[in-house]
């Protein structure tokens, strides 16, 4: 509980010197966020991702990311939804234009809340981040490294 | 005693501050570089910009690495903070930015918070000369570091001020300072790695350092916008001459399919794609002394 306040407060002295005013929602979001990653995990990168609603099930709106990923290095890819977004979020990661791995599960189709990833090998990855159905959505996507 | 340590440190900072902020004709000097280099940025948009800079890994994974291979902490591998307030130009501070935000990397994960202070210090001063230290919460980052409890929240702290001081100098036209702050980050992280390795000789920060290769790429894409600027051509030349060392390392690839686990309640995705890097003993011996040269005379500056 210690921990979160102090977060929160540190966030809300960064918030209430940043430029933009609707900086404080994304941060509060990205703290909110970070603190679900899980025990000894380290925060790397955050992508805050609005998305409109998709126009047709074909083309649904995606946030697309880089980050180079490195060998031999456990990753986490969390995704977290903001309170009023209404779609839910999925983060999936991609290499060389292949899918390497989904917060959805592709034996059940549950959305996880995030998924570690056994990196192999190094490179540039894209990290992509949208809703499920091509609903409207609001979203944090965090990535960290665990500490094995 | 602590207490009077923690008032002669006080002191000293204050003191650094003063001697820090009082050089007009050095900011005005900086604002007219501010306006050239930046109107030189005409060749890349900003989104490619972000998406090199954010291709550029974070020393914190290099870090990590170490301190999971039971590589033990050392202070000399870090960069004196003494000369911060002697720096006087912007080019010159956000380079050491980056250099100090590698070093309070590596004290974070070794959890040598007590450290780390001094370059929180030394990292405010610098950040607010170049009018980012909005962005750099130092009163709570101090307080963590002196608490030496939440590292978590030190650790998350310290990478998330550096991403947003980032964004800001983009977002204000200042491209350059970012790409300077970044290569800073890069070189020391790379020095660490280089000055471990020397020590404690382990294939897998061997492996680690010659990954580079693909990271010095997109770095030297980035300053090569400002070439113009005989500051940044000398930077480039200096890291051309690294680069010579690392397009001989030769890395290749084995394919694989990724394997999907449900397991606890957790989604695992193991990579069974793999990248090989195949460096010789005397090629890190040249990129070992070749990063020390280079790093010995950026830090200098």
């Amino acid at each position: 509980m210690k921990r979160l306040l102090i977060i929160l407060f540190a966030f809300l002295m960064i918030c209430s010197f940043s430029r933009t005013a609707s900086a404080q929602d994304p941060s509060e979001l990205v703290g909110r966020c970070v603190l679900d990653v899980g025990e000894n995990t380290t925060y790397l990168k955050d992508y805050v991702v609005k998305l409109p609603e998709a126009y047709s099930h074909d083309n649904i709106p995606i946030h697309k990311n880089t980050a180079i990923l490195l060998k031999n290095t456990h990753y986490r890819l969390t995704i977290c939804n903001s309170n009023d977004s209404k779609g839910q979020g999925v983060i999936q990661l991609y290499n060389d234009g292949k899918k390497v791995g989904s917060s959805i599960s592709p034996e059940t189709g549950k959305i996880y809340h995030s998924f570690d990833f056994l990196c192999n090998k190094t490179g540039s990855y894209q990290i992509w981040i949208s809703f499920k159905g091509g609903e409207e959505g609001f979203a944090v996507g965090i990535l960290s490294l665990v500490n094995d | 005693m602590f207490k009077k340590a923690q008032s002669f440190f006080l002191i000293v900072m204050l003191f650094c501050s003063c001697q820090s902020s009082g050089d007009n004709s050095a900011q005005n000097e900086n604002a007219v570089q501010d306006t050239i280099i930046s109107a030189m940025e005409i060749e890349i948009t900003e989104e490619a910009l972000v998406e090199i800079i954010d291709n550029i890994a974070s020393p914190v994974e290099m870090a990590a690495l170490m301190n999971r291979l039971g590589v033990p902490f050392s202070k000399e591998y870090l960069a004196s903070t003494c000369s911060v307030d002697a720096l006087n130009t912007n080019f010159q501070m956000a380079y050491k930015l980056g250099v100090f935000g590698a070093n309070l990397g590596y004290l974070n994960m070794y959890g040598k918070t007590a450290s780390a202070i001094e370059y929180i210090s030394a990292i405010k001063i610098l950040a607010d000369e170049l009018s980012v230290g909005q962005f750099f919460d130092y009163t709570t980052l101090k307080r963590l570091a002196t608490s030496n409890q939440n590292l978590d929240s030190l650790m998350f702290l310290s990478v998330r001020s550096y991403k947003e001081m980032d964004s800001y100098l983009r977002e204000t036209h200042r491209s350059y300072l970012s790409s300077l702050m970044v290569t800073g980050l890069w070189v020391e992280g790379l020095f660490l790695a280089t000055q471990v390795v020397k020590e404690y000789p382990n294939p897998a920060i061997s492996e680690r350092i010659g990954d580079q290769k693909i990271i010095i790429t997109d770095i030297l894409n980035v300053l090569n916008l400002y070439k113009k600027d005989p500051r940044f051509n000398d930077l480039i030349q200096s890291l051309e001459i690294l680069n010579v060392e690392f397009k001989k390392i030769n890395i290749t690839y084995e394919i694989g399919e990724p394997e999907t686990i449900e397991k606890d309640g957790m989604l695992v995705i193991v990579q069974h794609e793999k990248s090989i890097v195949e460096i010789s003993d005397e090629q890190l011996k040249r990129i070992i002394e070749k990063t020390e040269k280079i790093r010995k005379k950026l830090i200098s500056f």
